[in-house]
């Protein structure tokens, strides 16, 4: 069959024999159209596109001979299928059609397929290639410059190159047409030569296909054609076919050789490139398309997924192009040294390594089988997706840590801000009243010095609560807050704690219900508590509204509670509040004094004592703060088993 | 007479402001108290004082947004912002609203003298 100058030589076994089948058909056809085609001055280093329109108008002038073969011959031209000459003729990439209707029993898909070795080997020669039989037709292609172009090598054609020409060849139509033509016995002519006979219904002769010399044989076909004579004639069918397959199976070791090495050339070239396309931004939604549609492109992969070990150590999908696999569907591992081939259509897989570590996995699969230099290279292009990842990560950290850093100073400024207004409220006033009385003096009634000093008296209170608050937190903080728990009357303890901050609860009323309780509590750290509940109870509500303190017992435990009427914690602040630092956003605006300590010194000194503490919305306003505390199991209990009267008194 | 309503959330300050002005006497007396800017409000429309000693951080409207507004309606109110912060800016954004004069809490005992010349100038 007609191929790349210098591939196939005249005379060679296979293709001789494959030309006595093909060609003379070719030549037959030639003689009885008349035509006489003037190829006689081609030269041999004719420019491809032109050795291959030559071959062109030959076979057309062939398939004019053969109308309504099934399996005739197709020539396609530029005008024919504008979408081949169309095409945009990138590296790698190949024509998506050949044949606009197929002739019955040809595959085009196939036909294709057969075709791209032919393609990509015709663009890196520059030189005619002819494609593996394929449903009984052979594709001639070559690789088409623009006019007046010449390439200088083979980046150079891969660069320039536009299109292609295709032609299909039909020998096996061909051949079945021969019994039926009437050749003109011994006077076939090829390049204006005319064969004499060989011998006895044999031709022979020189015809240039795609700018190449090859001779021809031809078996003179009598008529009526005689048993012997169809028989001798299926005989050379037959061997011509075999020796035509033997030559396409040459072609096609040859080509594939040409293409792996071409190929192996280019995918280096792509892994290489991936490295500054990597590198090019910090943004993985921005680099792994651009990664993928490059690997996709090379490898044609029709899969391929990036996953990265997530927070809590699962995989997470960053990037994923044609879709994750079917879940149970087959996934090999594809790292080097595993497999030697990923089968098309299953899905390999790499694991992202960096640091020491696994940071993600790398799925791809592919509409092609890959091998060993295949998946090295994707072996290779993971290392590199690994390493941008990785740092990616490192700088979303660091990122991170800054935005943290900066969250903590305004966090810290914010306190500090806090802190210092929580500690001169009450030294101003102490300050005004200290001076009042010192200047004032004899101005001054007795019951408006006394006033004054109670006043003084409060506001130191209210600063020692705060200071102990600062030394709770800080403990807390180093983890040195301790408040073991031991038996004690609730009740009484709680009692005693409202007594002695009566002074910082301004003229709000306390209306305390206290039944008697023995549980298990620190008595330190219950005034604290207490303290706390009731001073942010008297802040966030109205003056002179009244604030609720209660001790029951409640099964195994004893519950303590501090109910106010002011505007209430927001449902999705109840348990927000007791987080260090937390002040809502409403107080914050409102201005409300408090550093965001107070309610998280609470919860630690409670858990301490082996309770609980929660906020819950009082009926019909405010807050309950509600702590609850184990019951000392050891203490006695009521004569009667009947809960003992609760005590009732208003402060 | 002065008749000054005193503003502040905090009732040892209300009293201290208030004992302040009634023994320094002299012209100076108490037209009231609010605890809020909302109540601030409703007391200088009604009872329209000669002063009003303004505390600036409070639960809700701060106090140069309650001196805003009473200026908005009032433009003639002799206004004292009284608070325990006194920055630059708070100062330039008060004298843009129209606030006669700032002063810091710890100098409460100077607070008669400031009201004095504030009835001068009047």
């Amino acid at each position: 069959m007609a191929a790349g100058r210098g591939r196939l030589r005249p005379g060679g076994t296979a293709v001789a024999a494959a030309l006595v089948v093909v060609l003379v058909g070719s030549a037959l056809a030639w003689f009885i159209s008349g035509h006489d085609q003037d190829q006689r001055h081609q030269n041999d280093s004719a420019a491809a596109d032109v050795a291959l329109s030559t071959l062109e108008r030959r076979t057309q002038a062939i398939a004019q001979l053969i109308p309504g073969s099934p399996d005739g011959l197709a020539v396609l031209r530029e005008s024919e299928v504008p979408a081949i000459l169309s095409l945009s003729a990138k590296p790698g990439s190949a024509p998506t059609t050949l044949l606009r209707s197929a002739p019955a029993g040809v595959d085009t898909a196939r036909i294709l397929a057969a075709a791209r070795t032919a393609l990509d080997v015709s663009r890196d020669t520059g030189e005619p290639q002819a494609g593996p039989m394929t449903d009984g037709l052979v594709p001639l292609v070559a690789a088409a410059l623009p006019d007046g172009v010449t390439a200088a090598g083979t980046d150079d054609r891969r660069r320039l190159v536009v299109g292609w020409r295709v032609a299909l060849l039909s020998p096996k139509g061909l051949l079945a047409s021969l019994p039926e033509t009437k050749p003109r016995a011994g006077a076939l002519r090829i390049d204006d030569a005319v064969i004499g006979e060989q011998r006895p219904g044999t031709q022979a002769g020189t015809v240039l296909v795609a700018g190449q010399p090859w001779t021809l044989y031809m078996a003179r076909t009598p008529e009526p054609l005689s048993r012997g004579a169809l028989g001798t004639l299926g005989v050379a069918l037959l061997g011509g076919l075999a020796c035509l397959l033997a030559d396409v199976r040459v072609q096609r070791a040859l080509a594939q050789e040409r293409m792996s090495t071409a190929a192996l050339e280019r995918e280096t070239r792509t892994v290489a490139e991936l490295g500054p396309l990597l590198q090019s931004s910090l943004d993985l939604a921005e680099v792994l398309p651009a990664v993928a549609l490059r690997l996709a492109d090379e490898f044609e992969l029709n899969r391929f997924s990036v996953q990265l070990v997530g927070e809590h150590g699962h995989l997470l999908d960053v990037f994923a192009l044609g879709g994750r696999a079917r879940d149970g569907a087959e996934e090999i591992d594809i790292s080097p040294g595993s497999v030697d081939e990923l089968p098309a259509g299953v899905t390999g897989c790499l694991p992202l390594l960096r640091a020491g570590r696994t940071i993600g996995r790398l799925s791809v699969s592919a509409h092609r089988p890959l091998g060993q230099p295949q998946l090295a290279a994707l072996s290779a292009a993971s290392d590199l997706i690994a390493v941008a990842t990785y740092n990616v990560e490192l700088f979303e950290r660091e990122q991170a840590s800054v935005r943290r850093l900066r969250e903590l100073d305004q966090l810290k400024d914010a306190f500090l801000s806090t802190i210092s207004h929580e500690l001169r409220t009450p030294l101003t006033a102490i300050s005004g009243f200290i001076r009042l009385l010192r200047d004032r003096w004899d101005q001054l009634r007795e019951d408006q010095r006394k006033e004054f000093l109670e006043r003084v008296h409060g506001n130191t209170l209210s600063l020692g609560l705060l200071v102990d608050d600062l030394l709770d937190f800080a403990r807390l903080e180093r983890q040195a807050l301790n408040a073991p728990p031991t038996p004690m009357n609730l009740d009484q303890h709680v009692q005693k704690t409202l007594a002695q901050l009566a002074p910082v609860l301004g003229s709000r009323e306390i209306v305390s219900e206290l039944e008697p309780a023995a549980a298990l509590a620190n008595a330190g750290a219950l005034e604290r508590v207490l303290a706390n509940l009731l001073t942010n109870a008297a802040k966030f509500s109205p003056a002179d509204s009244r604030i609720e303190v209660l001790v029951r017992r409640k099964g195994d435990h004893a519950t303590l509670e501090v109910a106010d009427q002011g505007s209430g914690i927001a449902a999705e602040d109840r348990e927000r509040v007791f987080a260090r630092f937390y002040r809502g956003d409403s107080d914050a605006a409102r201005g409300t004094r408090g550093a965001g300590i107070g309610l998280s010194v609470v919860r630690e000194l409670v858990q301490q004592m082996g309770g609980t503490v929660k906020a819950l919305p009082n009926t019909p306003r405010g807050t309950r703060m509600v702590v609850q505390l184990p019951l000392d199991p050891d203490a006695p209990t009521s004569q009667n088993g009947q809960p003992v009267a609760a005590e009732r008194s208003s402060t | 007479m002065l008749r000054a309503l005193i503003v502040d959330d905090d009732s040892d300050m209300r009293f201290l402001v208030r004992m302040t002005i009634e023994v320094a006497n002299h012209g100076l007396s108490v037209a009231g108290e609010a605890a809020s800017g909302a109540d601030a409000l409703d007391a200088v429309a009604q009872d329209r004082p000669g002063v009003v000693v303004l505390d600036n951080r409070m639960p809700g409207m701060t106090g140069l947004e309650t001196a805003r507004r009473i200026l908005a309606d009032h433009p003639e109110q002799s206004i004292i912002l009284f608070s325990a912060y006194l920055d630059a800016q708070t100062k330039a954004e008060a004298s843009a609203i129209g606030v006669r004069s700032c002063m810091d809490k710890t100098d409460v005992d100077r607070l008669p003298e400031a009201l004095w010349q504030l009835a001068a100038g009047a």
